[in-house]
């Protein structure tokens, strides 16, 4: 069972997490799509970080959203290396990253539209019938909203209940769209399924302008993400928590460090909690 | 299909803009912040590629690069979800392209494939090789080719790094293989009788038979020279991890 503090493994960070002794983190996050078919080097890199953690997958090109067919074929790929790894806890992105037959490897923003809920509901039930897993969808963060008809909290609400998926909570980007939009970050997460967290990311972020957030996972967490976590925290039971660092991966120590420091207040809200109850 | 029209053109229009940079009106989108969106697109895809080719990156302006990202991302469908395979997509589109890019740099297309090959051999899934024991005393078995290679065609000496005075002249070969051991990627020029002979080897035609049958077939005389000749790139093929040994 997956559990503790996790770090996303890239490709910079495979020989450390390898060699690492002390202060290892529980388990490690990667993108199936960037490991699935490789042999070589790379190939036994997994292997080894196979051997020494437990792992999560976190995809990128299953574009749940899109409006073209699913990929079929890359689902039952997708499903054979989970079930070689026996990876449990598989999630992926609120947002679609190919349309009109083409991929953009990035992640664009849904409209929140009922009809937009209705096929999602559809695919993510044809996914899970695949993967013989439930799916867990993160909340992506976003710049502009497009043709919203209904707001995000109700969206992903109605995605989570249909279709038996469940949550993986960002807090980074709750705090992100909140500071978008301007809306409560708060009182966001308060209107969301929490009892369908299956886990949290928590990451760092860069504000490009006095009214803009990119979501780059570039930066160390900054104090106010760390507040809403804390707060987060006390309404949810214990899940495992993911730290992401894509870009400007610093020294591990500093990793480490950031890791202690969400470890710190998991302790401290969940340990307390669990002796009260 | 349970998306209205309206809803799939909506997400069409803002998918076809990150991929061409033409701003659309997309109903209730800030037009302001869109661009980041082209933006972060744009930089995944020309990140992706400056570090596949950092060759090609190198000989090419900045800006003959980004327009050459430009039009693959507008031109293109990107069909792999697998985005490190994305450059092997890159290479077939401008090598079926007619961009004014390649009459300024005719060798462009011989060095993406040369540089797309070596992350392919290097990265792709582990083939499995015919039983072998490894062995240098070659004579007169049939030998095992490390399976995890390719020969490519080029027209112009890429791999030679010698960009003064690159002329296409004839067809070269270019081998490239993944050492088992140290499982980085080995480039090696092939003549045509190397690569008469790897034909020979493929046939499981045993070593020995295989060069003199070489040499035959180039009307070359069997003697000590061309037999020395043809051992030591045998040797040299065995040494470096191609020849992994003989068929047991």
């Amino acid at each position: 069972m997956i559990k503790g503090i996790g770090l996303g493994l890239r490709r910079e960070l495979s020989s450390t997490l390898i060699s690492l002794k002390n202060e290892k983190p529980d388990f490690v996050e990667f993108a199936p799509e960037n490991w699935m078919g490789l042999g070589g080097f790379w190939g036994r890199e997994l292997e080894r970080i196979a051997e020494k953690y437990p792992f999560v997958c976190h995809g990128l090109s299953l574009s749940i959203g899109s409006p073209d067919e699913l990929d079929l074929d890359f689902i039952h790929d997708l499903k054979r290396f989970l079930d070689k790894y026996n990876v449990t806890l598989y999630s992926e992105h609120l947002s679609y990253s190919k349309c009109a037959n083409a991929h953009l490897y990035d992640l664009l923003p849904i409209p929140f539209r009922q009809d937009a809920v209705d096929h999602i509901v559809e695919r993510i039930k044809i996914v899970q019938d695949i993967l013989e897993r439930k799916l867990v969808l993160e909340n992506v963060s976003y710049y502009t909203p497009v043709a919203a008809e209904m707001p995000e909290w109700e969206f992903l609400n109605q995605i989570i209940e249909r279709s038996g998926c469940q949550l993986l909570l960002d807090v980074n980007n709750v705090y992100v769209n909140a500071f978008n939009h301007a809306y409560d970050a708060k009182e966001f997460i308060s209107k969301l399924p929490l009892d369908k967290v299956a886990y949290i990311h928590m990451a760092g972020h860069e504000q490009v302008s006095k009214d803009l957030i990119i979501d780059t996972h570039g930066q160390a967490i900054i104090d106010q993400v760390y507040q809403l976590f804390d707060w987060t925290l006390e309404r949810l039971d214990p899940v495992p928590v993911l730290l992401e660092r894509d870009f400007n991966i610093p020294s591990f120590d500093e990793l480490q460090g950031e890791m202690k420091a969400l470890r710190n207040i998991i302790e401290n809200k969940w340990k307390i909690s669990h002796v009260a109850e | 299909m349970l998306l209205n029209k309206q809803t799939i053109k909506i997400q069409e229009e803002l998918a076809s803009y990150c991929r061409d940079g033409k701003l659309r009106d997309i109903p209730g989108a800030n037009s302001e912040r869109l661009p980041h969106y082209r933006r972060l697109v744009f930089n995944v895809m020309f990140g992706l590629m400056e570090q596949a080719f950092p060759i090609a990156h190198s000989k090419l302006s900045t800006p003959e690069f980004k327009t050459l990202v430009a039009a693959f991302m507008e031109e293109h469908e990107a069909k792999s979800p697998q985005v490190w395979r994305v450059p092997g997509e890159f290479v077939d589109y401008v090598c079926r392209t007619d961009l004014p890019v390649l009459e300024e740099h005719p060798y462009l297309c011989d060095l993406l494939l040369m540089e797309w090959m070596e992350i392919l051999v290097y990265n792709r899934e582990d083939r499995t090789a015919e039983h072998y024991t490894e062995s240098m005393a070659l004579g007169d078995r049939p030998v095992v080719l490390n399976p995890d290679s390719e020969i490519i065609n080029l027209k112009y000496p890429v791999f030679k790094r010698n960009w003064e005075g690159l002329e296409s002249g004839k067809n070269y070969q270019l081998l490239l293989f993944r050492n088992r051991h140290s499982l980085k990627v080995h480039f090696m020029e092939l003549s045509v009788l190397h690569l008469k002979l790897i034909e020979l080897w493929k046939q499981s035609i045993s070593y020995s038979k295989s060069v003199q049958r070489a040499i035959e077939a180039f009307d070359l005389e069997n003697n000590d020279e061309n037999r020395s000749y043809v051992n030591a790139f045998g040797k040299r093929l065995y040494d470096e991890g191609f020849i992994l040994g003989t068929k047991s």
